[in-house]
């Protein structure tokens, strides 16, 4: 038993920060949590008997990770070394992605991102490698299975059982106020939707100016809400068809601003303007025009559809 | 048909704000609502959660005569031998082991030489220090290599037995770190006799 050797299996997820890192390991018995600092680990044994629960819950983590930070750190270099180059329109392309690549760490903060426990008789902690949703759920595929395996399932409906031995003992349920609370929140219009459907009907005003060194700032505003707004819609459970405009409106705002930069970039090797006077190239008239009719339209489906959601409620 | 009546000893709690979870959201097969902070949780429980805490023996149960007592209690009686080195033990003394009944003092020896593989916390990874040592100064500091270069090699030759991470890596770590250590001052070594032969030509 002593020096015997037990093959671990990754299991999915991990997270690998500048100093701290943590990941989870599959053994024969057991579940081993590995957690430390760059040139140490701390082991944590789960055995599989033991584990009563596994439980994810969708929250917001802002931790920047290793990939991201790399990645990060080479369109910033990518960046910096363009601006020093000949080509106008590379080092804004360097900023932009940068900028796409800040939006999806949002994004995935956000949105799909877990925090996961483990529960046994004597503790519950949090497992730190489980950190993003879809490791997460692939994470506890393969763990259930593992644990099944040694204690077998339970029956359906046992929660049943366990309740109706309670219920002789237990005080009488409490009126379920939060669950009342949720649902008031799924009629309530939140001022992220608010911001967004004034901006969108403003952002075509915005436009009507000449050129911008801007232009892209009213566009990552209403993604930026629209987002925000889906996230809190998701949150709470209201309803598809809020979920089916945000959806809509930062698809059309995300093609727009792609159409105005191949307009734009068109526009730089047509004339081969430097990047000075590509301050004062205008914007497409055409495409500027469909963005306003779009986001008017989009302004007017979200109003009526918070009016909807209010009567509904 | 009668039900099977179960108490569930441990509630499980929302990881987001420790609430407990109702009976709708552990059951769930997709995502449910926190009815507290309204987060989306997804439960997978399984049959420990219905065991009952184990029930306290009596362990003062005083040895008859004729009866083995326990080797750290002699007024006990002994319930088994220690699969390590056979003193007999007693119900409280006794400490179950991946199958093994072992006493606590090979429980203590055990982890404290680091003998029991299955008890140990915590691990040193002197493979990932020389290798970082070899390779971080190059991209970091080049001319820190002076430094960083012996020592990683020093790290690497005298941890070379030292136990690797639990995780049953192999020593491509050791290796590497002594070859780029040895490089570095070697080229250092280089560097010092260029110098130096210059230095001679002058003169």
């Amino acid at each position: 038993m002593a020096a015997a050797k037990m093959k671990y299996k990754r299991v999915p997820g991990g997270r690998r920060g500048f100093f701290r890192r943590a990941s989870l390991w599959l053994g024969d018995d057991h579940l081993l949590a590995v957690t430390g600092w760059r040139f140490t680990e701390d082991y944590k044994r789960y055995y599989y008997r033991d584990i009563q629960a596994l439980v994810l819950a969708r929250t917001r983590r802002w931790a920047v990770t290793l990939p991201w930070f790399v990645v990060a750190l080479c369109l910033a270099t990518f960046a910096l070394v363009a601006q020093a180059g000949s080509i106008a329109w590379l080092p804004e392309v360097g900023w932009n992605l940068l900028l796409a690549l800040a939006l999806a760490w949002l994004f995935v903060s956000l949105k799909a991102s877990v925090r996961c426990s483990i529960q046994t008789a004597v503790s519950r902690e949090e497992l730190p490698s489980i950190l993003r949703l879809w490791s997460a759920q692939r994470a506890l595929r393969i763990l259930a299975d593992r644990i099944a395996q040694a204690q077998g399932t339970l029956v359906e409906g046992w929660t049943a059982h366990v309740r109706e031995a309670a219920v002789p003992e237990a005080a009488p349920a409490p009126a379920r106020a939060p669950v009342a609370l949720a649902t008031s929140a799924r009629g309530r219009v939140p001022a992220s939707a608010i911001g967004l459907y004034i901006s969108l009907a403003l952002g075509g005003v915005l436009f009507y100016r000449p050129a911008s060194r801007f232009w892209f700032v009213p566009i990552l505003v209403q993604a930026g809400l629209a987002m925000w707004t889906l996230i809190r819609n998701d949150r709470v459970g209201g309803p598809r068809r809020t979920k089916v405009l945000m959806v809509a409106t930062m698809s059309f705002v995300g093609a727009t601003a792609a159409a105005f930069y191949v307009s734009l970039a068109v526009e730089v090797f047509r004339t081969m303007a430097s990047r000075r006077m590509l301050v004062n190239v205008p914007l497409n008239r055409v495409l500027v025009a469909i963005y306003t009719a779009g986001c008017l339209g989009f302004a007017a489906a979200g109003a009526l559809s918070a009016v909807y959601n209010r009567r509904k409620e | 048909m009668a039900t099977a009546v179960v108490e569930v000893a441990n509630p499980i709690r929302c990881p987001r704000c420790d609430a407990a979870l109702p009976p709708e959201a552990i059951e769930a097969t997709e995502m449910a609502l926190c009815p507290n902070c309204g987060a989306g949780v997804l439960v997978r429980s399984f049959p420990a959660i219905l065991a009952k805490p184990a029930a306290i023996l009596p362990a003062e149960i005083a040895a008859g005569e004729g009866e083995a007592t326990c080797f750290f209690h002699p007024g006990k009686t002994a319930t088994v031998a220690c699969a390590r080195c056979g003193r007999f033990v007693c119900r409280l003394c006794q400490m179950d082991l991946r199958g093994e009944a072992l006493c606590p003092e090979c429980i203590t020896s055990g982890m404290a030489k680091k003998k029991i593989a299955v008890l140990e916390n915590h691990r040193v990874c002197y493979d990932s220090i020389a290798l970082a040592l070899a390779t971080w100064p190059v991209l970091l500091v080049w001319f820190l290599t002076f430094l960083s270069a012996p020592v990683a090699l020093y790290v690497a030759i005298r941890y070379w037995k030292a136990p690797l991470s639990i995780l049953g890596r192999t020593k491509l770590r050791f290796v590497l770190a002594i070859l780029l250590a040895t490089g570095e001052i070697a080229l250092w070594a280089w560097l010092a006799v260029y110098a130096i032969s210059r230095l001679g030509t002058r003169g």
